[in-house]
């Protein structure tokens, strides 16, 4: 089922949460909502689940237009953060509720309850548990049957607002990876809302950047990562180290620093240059005005990449630099020492609004 | 057996991080004792003097039935009203906002702070035949036992509202959010969703404004009129007991009172431990 968005709107007072929202997501596809808190990715969430509603715009499932469509009517499956699991019910009673709650002319029969509440504590390996209650799992456990349950009701879409959030890394990590895995398996269409962007990198297959109610950037995760549209995405996913300078005559200058950029006209400018794409050479001789004379202050050995902190001479603006074991091996670099870095691909944007 | 012993000396001995438990232990203990336990005993030892006949004698007068009947008939009706409607004013005032919620909260606490004779002499005017409301109503109020259930229910009204109102305040919306996703009306989700969370506290309100209205004195006195056998309650029967200088009758009868209070905070106890133990969040 395919789920389409057209421009929706929506604010509280004079707080605009969503800003003209277009998004289309196709049948089967898992897509990612990342953005900082408060960008208002749990808002269009929400909306979609009819448990809000926007003030403009449309949303059309599968080509009907549900915009005004009571909850019921979407047969949307939501999992919160929280679990929001129903406390005084057994783990099968929890599954159950969406099934026992139908009006009597759509309600299966016990045994047919009985039976798919057995598929689904299979599916989410959680077959010994059907008699506890939810006091008695471990976070982990309790959102895997807040899976359950919204599977049970045999959705057409699944939305996932922060589903991981509130568990720790390792559980996060086990269950980021089942969860595609059972993505794999149902191919159910899915909005998943995260503000950790390892998470959406890891499960999506493609991510929506949001940020202040509107949309940055659709993308596949390596899109996203390889090529950010603007400062603000550039800045929000991975690690990025941001140099301020000035953009004329086609060039960004910072200090002896220049290198040609596509941005004509005069103004302040903002270079993004990934940790990763840095190369680092001894300081003999002059620095160029492509390389910054910089310090190292600080190794972290530890991990698959080598982390450097260094300290520009020029303007003492801290600079993160990754280099492969490799790499740092050949330089053979120690603390305190001086050299230059020289940035290998580089980013500039107009600094407005920055 | 032995073991224990030492194990549980060591517990007595473990280290205490706040210091001075002994001193207010005993002093919490010695003021409990005087003011709650010895004069409670007391009316135990002086009515075990009378051994069981004697007590079954006392207790077992027409009058004394009656006026048993008669308290706990409408201690029951009226506390069972509060159920429902207290905690339908405490779903009003959490879940809702308007103008006025502030001072209607603030007001629900009147009948606490309220001297109970000036309810009581409130009512009776406003019920008399000849009174405001009494006037308009078609059936006798002051004076009969509809009077007395409305003396109780204004008395016992703020029990279920103030320990419903927290429950639900503390209530994660989610789990209604939830419910309505799974495709539930508003209905099934107040059956299944909220009423269970609120059961306990409902249930300790209600046993609490039950067992406030059997000891009821001051409000009912002033409305009952006080007619052996029909409008005489049994609080009013230990006071007349008190005045004819008849102990025995008088704290034979305020055993079974006290008996019942006992049974009553058991029971309140007994649910809230049953519910905790079974869903609560470790």
């Amino acid at each position: 089922m395919s789920i389409e968005l057209k421009n929706i709107s929506k604010s509280y007072g004079s707080c605009q949460i969503l800003n003209h929202i277009n998004l289309t997501i196709q049948t089967g596809e898992l897509v990612a909502l990342l953005g900082p808190s408060g960008s208002g990715k749990t808002s269009l969430l929400r909306v979609l689940a009819g448990l809000e509603y926007a003030d403009e715009g449309s949303i059309l499932f599968h080509g009907i237009n549900l915009t005004d469509a009571p909850i019921k009517k979407r047969k949307a499956g939501f999992v919160f953060q929280h679990y929001a699991l129903f406390n005084t019910m057994t783990i099968r009673e929890n599954i159950a509720y969406g099934l026992k709650v139908k009006s009597r002319k759509f309600r299966p029969s016990k045994r047919a309850i009985h039976e798919k509440v057995d598929q689904l504590l299979h599916l989410v390996r959680l077959e010994p548990y059907g008699e506890r209650y939810p006091s008695q799992l471990s976070g982990g456990q309790r959102q895997r049957v807040a899976l359950a349950r919204a599977l049970a009701i045999e959705p057409h879409i699944l939305l996932l607002d922060e589903p991981f959030g509130a568990l720790d890394a390792k559980v996060r990590k086990e269950l980021r990876q089942w969860l595609r895995q059972l993505h794999r398996q149902v191919k159910m269409t899915s909005l998943l809302v995260t503000h950790d962007q390892e998470e959406a990198f890891e499960v999506a297959d493609r991510i929506v950047i949001i940020n202040k109610g509107q949309i940055e950037q659709i993308g596949t995760p390596s899109q996203v990562y390889e090529k950010p549209v603007n400062s603000f995405v550039y800045d929000f996913i991975g690690h990025v180290n941001r140099v301020r300078g000035t953009i004329r005559d086609g060039q960004f200058i910072n200090g002896n620093f220049k290198i040609p950029v596509e941005n004509t006209g005069s103004t302040d400018g903002i270079a993004f240059i990934r940790p990763d794409q840095f190369s680092i050479k001894a300081a003999n001789g002059h620095a160029a005005n492509r390389a910054w004379p910089a310090t190292i202050t600080h190794i972290h050995p530890a991990g698959s990449v080598i982390r450097l902190e260094l300290e520009r001479q020029d303007d003492a603006q801290s600079i993160e630099v990754e280099l492969t074991k490799r790499e740092f091996s050949q330089l053979s670099l120690i603390k305190s020492q001086r050299v230059f870095l020289e940035p290998k691909q580089i980013k500039v944007f107009a600094a407005d609004g920055l | 057996m032995f073991q224990s012993q030492l194990k549980s000396r060591a517990k007595m001995k473990r280290r205490q991080i706040i210091p001075g438990f002994g001193l207010t232990f005993g002093l919490s203990l010695s003021y409990l004792s005087l003011l709650v336990l010895i004069p409670l005993s007391m009316i135990f030892i002086y009515t075990s003097q009378l051994g069981w006949d004697g007590f079954l004698k006392q207790i077992s007068q027409p009058l004394v039935l009656a006026a048993y009947r008669l308290s706990f008939t409408t201690a029951l009706a009226a506390s069972l009203i509060n159920l429902v409607f207290g905690t339908l004013t405490a779903w009003v005032l959490v879940r809702y906002s308007f103008p006025g919620r502030k001072l209607i909260d603030g007001l629900l606490d009147l009948p606490f702070a309220l001297p109970t004779s000036v309810a009581g002499i409130t009512l009776a005017t406003l019920y008399a035949t000849n009174g405001w409301i009494g006037r308009l109503l078609p059936f006798k109020v002051s004076y009969t036992q509809t009077g007395i259930v409305i003396a109780l229910i204004l008395i016992g009204m703020p029990f279920v509202v103030r320990i419903v109102e927290p429950v639900l305040q503390n209530m994660e919306k989610e789990g209604e959010e939830a419910s309505a996703v799974l495709g539930a009306n508003r209905w099934q989700t107040l059956i299944h969703i909220v009423f269970p969370k609120i059961r306990a506290a409902a249930f300790s309100g209600f046993a609490l404004a039950f067992s406030w209205a059997l000891g009821e004195y001051g409000s009912v006195v002033f409305i009952a009129g006080n007619m052996p056998f029909k409008t005489e309650s049994a609080p009013l029967v230990i006071m007349q007991k008190l005045e004819a200088f008849d102990y025995d009758g008088a704290t034979s009868v305020a055993l079974v009172l006290l008996i019942a209070s006992f049974l009553i905070l058991f029971l309140i106890n007994f649910s809230q431990w049953l519910s905790k133990r079974k869903f609560a969040d470790q």
